[in-house]
C-alpha cells in the first residue's frame, strides 16, 4: 500500500490497497451497527456523576447528538469508500483533507468496538507481530492494527509531524 | 398608610466555601485502544493546549490512569465531557 498527501489542496490517497484490506475498509463503518450492548456502552459511556438526573438527561439530550454525529461521519466515509476505484488488482482512495476528522472518528469507532465486542484486555491490545490469523479475534486484533495505522498517518498529516508516541 | 410589621430574618452560618463555590473536574479515563497521539490531538483540538501541554496530559492518562483536564463551572465541564465523548475518550466530570 502507498500512503501520499497531494501537493494541491492536501488531500490524501491510499493506493495499491490489496482486495482483503480494500474489504476492511469497507466494513469498517458498519462494525458498530448491531455490535451489542459492550460496543454501545463503550461507544456512549456514562458522564461518571452519581447523580441519576444528570444521567437521565445525558441520555435524553446529550446522546442523541453524540450519535448522530458519529452516524454523519459513517455516511461521510461511506460516501468515500463508495468512490474507491479499482485499478488492477488493487484499490485507490482518495480522502479529501476536510473528510479527516470524520475517518479518524469512524476508524475510532470501529476499533473501540472490536475490542468491545471481542473483551480485548491491555495485554491483549499489547500483542504485536501475531503472524497469523486463526480466528475472529486475530482477525478483529488485525483490523484494530490496520486501522490504528491509516489513524497515525491521517494524525501526522494533520499535525506536521509523526504523531507516534 | 398601611402599617407594615417587620422581622429581623434568621441568621445563616455560612463556611468560607460553599459547595456551590467547588468547581468541576473534566477527568479523562485510559483505554487501551485509543492511540496516544489521538488523544493528544484531541485535547490539542478541544482545549487549544499547546503540543506539551496536551502530551502531557496524554501521559498522565497512560501512566496513572486518569487527568485532570479542566476545571471551572459545571455548565462547560458538561459541554466539554460531551465534546470529549464525540471524540470516543472515555471522560467524566466530578466535583472537586
Amino acid at each position: 500500500m502507498t500512503f501520499r498527501e497531494l501537493p494541491s489542496g492536501g488531500d490524501l490517497v491510499i493506493s495499491d490497497i490489496p482486495e482483503g484490506l480494500a474489504e476492511m475498509l469497507r466494513q469498517a463503518p458498519r462494525i458498530n451497527e448491531n455490535s451489542g450492548p459492550e460496543a454501545e456502552a463503550r461507544l456512549f459511556p456514562s458522564p461518571g456523576s452519581e447523580d441519576p438526573t444528570l444521567i437521565d438527561d445525558w441520555k435524553a439530550h446529550v446522546q442523541p447528538g453524540i450519535y448522530d454525529l458519529f452516524l454523519d461521519a459513517r455516511n461521510t466515509v461511506l460516501a468515500d469508500l463508495g468512490a474507491m476505484k479499482e485499478t488492477g488488482d488493487s484499490f485507490e482512495l482518495v480522502i479529501p483533507r476536510r473528510r479527516i476528522p470524520a475517518w479518524l472518528n469512524v476508524l475510532n469507532q470501529a476499533r473501540l468496538s472490536l475490542a468491545a465486542i471481542h473483551n480485548f484486555s491491555e495485554k491483549d491490545m499489547s500483542r504485536r507481530n501475531f503472524r497469523t490469523i486463526e480466528n475472529s479475534r486475530d482477525l478483529a486484533r488485525f483490523q484494530i492494527d490496520f486501522f490504528a495505522a491509516i489513524q497515525e498517518w491521517m494524525l501526522e498529516v494533520l499535525d506536521g509531524e509523526p504523531g507516534g508516541e | 398608610m398601611m402599617a407594615v410589621e417587620t422581622k429581623d430574618l434568621p441568621s445563616v452560618e455560612t463556611g468560607e466555601e460553599t459547595e456551590l463555590d467547588k468547581p468541576w473536574n473534566v477527568v479523562v479515563h485510559n483505554d487501551p485502544v485509543n492511540l496516544m497521539s489521538y488523544v493528544t490531538h484531541v485535547f490539542r483540538t478541544v482545549f487549544g493546549f499547546s503540543k506539551e501541554k496536551a502530551r502531557r496530559h496524554m501521559l498522565e492518562v497512560h501512566h496513572k490512569g486518569r487527568s485532570v483536564v479542566w476545571s471551572g463551572t459545571r455548565e462547560k465541564a458538561e459541554f466539554y465531557v460531551e465534546q470529549l465523548h464525540g471524540y470516543l475518550l472515555l471522560a467524566t466530570l466530578e466535583k472537586s
